[in-house]
């Protein structure tokens, strides 16, 4: 890299900018301190009753508690392994089934009305189903989170593959392609946006499902924590495992946008 | 054993849709030598892309035949670069999909890209490049394959006017020194008349031969220079009134 040198006015531009970013991140870090710290006061005011909406002493006090009887990993552990199932699962079905559609049409037009009604329809329904067949550990929870994911990602991914410019395919064939290379060599790479987006989607909607699933049957992880402490009215340790659980669904975000990065870079 | 390069025998396309049938090439017949560049020629709409498909393969005629030599090189309306491969691996395409010509295409690359000034830009991806120089690796990627002839669907419309003139000479220098064949179609008759050996000129649809103009002029001159030539106006005015284009009013 040459250096440079700045005319006063890309300074002024570049110096503006950096403090508007600065200025951005800070309101959001402020909102959030004055949020926790209102939440504080109000509570030990008595102004609410922090038995039914707890408090971020009493919240970082639970966190505590957890950390050092070892339980905060377990069910975080729990509910990420649950996940990481759904995901793995859900999006490679997911996408199998959308190749699949992708190379034959008329499997396509067949399947389209049920994939519609499939996807209208609320999955958590099949909730008590899926424990009767499944049992009551770790399998119905993870037949949740595939159930939710998969018809998503199928109709977004199927979607995106007939997107492709024609004329590229068209290119493709000019040189003998074969299908699969046609598959391989430019409906796969350039539908690696659309890819990557719906990774974005399906990686919520797992986590989505497993804390239904959690509701509805299980013996650890942060649904069973929400449900539990509710039951036994320890509103503290509902706070926490909703807090952890927010913490749990940004870091599975940044992970697929990490990929996302590398992947893409072409874009740039 | 015929003299021709590529030979259509009595071509004849009709296109089948629910609601209609519709005949967009009627009895063609046309022969083009080794080494000639012919250009098609006809009102828009009129089937011109069409008859290069099925030349290419990549539609079969209602009915007639093709005789030539495969592979052709295909080049398209655009470029169609794939954005996430270099340039380099963009001209290795044709080679990557048949891999048994990977070894012998790879030294042939290099050179073509050496030779045409796309050396130094064979690591960039496609749209750090400017529209003349995508032409040109696009081009590359046609001829890696060394096809002995090459179809050309109207490779230069989405350049602006400028680039298209400079491009059209490039082009025509590579394919000159590579003694190609080629068949270019296009609407523009100015590009015809300057870049080929003969023009044929198609009616409306379904699409028939009209009238075959065999170029004469006084050198073997590149596209550009040929624009200067006294016969140019002659034939443009021809060519123009055998299409007999109309603005409806």
């Amino acid at each position: 890299m040459l250096a440079v040198e700045q005319s006063p006015d890309r300074k002024a531009y570049l110096r503006k900018r950096h403090l508007h970013r600065v200025i951005v991140l800070m309101t959001q870090i402020m909102l959030l301190l004055a949020f926790l710290l209102v939440w504080e006061l109000v509570a030990n005011a008595r102004l609410i009753d922090p038995f039914i909406t707890s408090q971020p002493s009493r919240m970082l006090a639970t966190i505590l508690r957890l950390h050092y009887d070892g339980s905060l990993y377990m069910h975080v552990w729990v509910t990420f392994v649950e996940t990481f199932w759904g995901f793995i699962l859900g999006t490679g079905g997911g996408f199998l089934c959308a190749v699949l559609l992708w190379w034959s049409r008329s499997l396509n037009e067949i399947s389209e009305p049920y994939l519609v009604v499939l996807n209208a329809l609320p999955k958590v329904a099949l909730g008590p189903l899926l424990i009767v067949w499944l049992g009551n550990g770790s399998a119905p929870i993870i037949g949740m989170a595939l159930l939710i994911s998969i018809i998503v990602t199928i109709i977004s991914l199927v979607s995106g593959f007939q997107d492709v410019d024609p004329d590229k395919i068209k290119l493709l064939q000019s040189f003998g392609a074969s299908r699969l290379q046609i598959l391989t060599k430019v409906v796969l790479p350039s539908s690696l946006p659309t890819i990557i987006s719906t990774l974005k989607v399906s990686v919520g909607l797992c986590l989505v499902g497993v804390i239904m699933g959690e509701f509805l049957v299980s013996k650890a992880g942060l649904g069973y924590l929400i449900v539990y402490g509710s039951q036994v009215f320890k509103l503290d340790l509902v706070m926490v495992s909703i807090v952890i659980l927010a913490a749990m669904a940004a870091i599975l975000y940044f992970i697929v946008s990490f990929f996302e990065k590398r992947l893409l870079r072409w874009q740039k | 054993m015929t003299a021709f390069q590529v030979e259509l025998n009595h071509i004849s396309m009709t296109y089948q849709s629910p609601t209609t049938e519709t005949e967009a090439i009627s009895d063609i017949c046309l022969g083009v030598t080794q080494g000639e560049f012919v250009s098609i020629v006809g009102p828009s709409g009129c089937g011109k892309s069409t008859l290069l498909d099925i030349i290419c393969g990549l539609v079969k005629p209602t009915q007639g035949s093709i005789q030539l030599q495969r592979p052709v090189g295909y080049m398209l309306q655009r470029d169609y670069l794939l954005e996430w491969r270099t340039i380099r691996h963009n001209c290795m395409l044709g080679p990557d999909l048949q891999k048994h010509k990977m070894k012998e295409a790879r030294p042939y690359v290099e050179h073509l890209l050496e030779t045409y000034g796309l050396a130094e830009f064979a690591d960039h991806y496609p749209r750090q490049l400017s529209g003349g120089m995508r032409q040109r690796a696009a081009l590359i990627r046609t001829l890696a394959l060394k096809p002995d002839v090459l179809l050309l669907d109207e490779p230069f419309s989405a350049l602006d006017y400028q680039t298209r003139l400079a491009v059209v000479d490039d082009v025509w220098n590579i394919l000159h020194t590579e003694n190609k064949t080629v068949i270019l179609v296009t609407h523009d008759i100015a590009e015809a008349i300057s870049i080929s050996d003969r023009v044929v000129v198609l009616t409306a649809r379904p699409a028939r031969v009209k009238t075959i103009y065999e170029l004469r002029f006084a050198t073997a001159d590149p596209p550009l220079q040929r624009r200067q030539d006294e016969n140019f106006r002659k034939y443009f005015d021809a060519i123009w009134k055998e299409l007999d284009i109309h603005v409806s009013s």
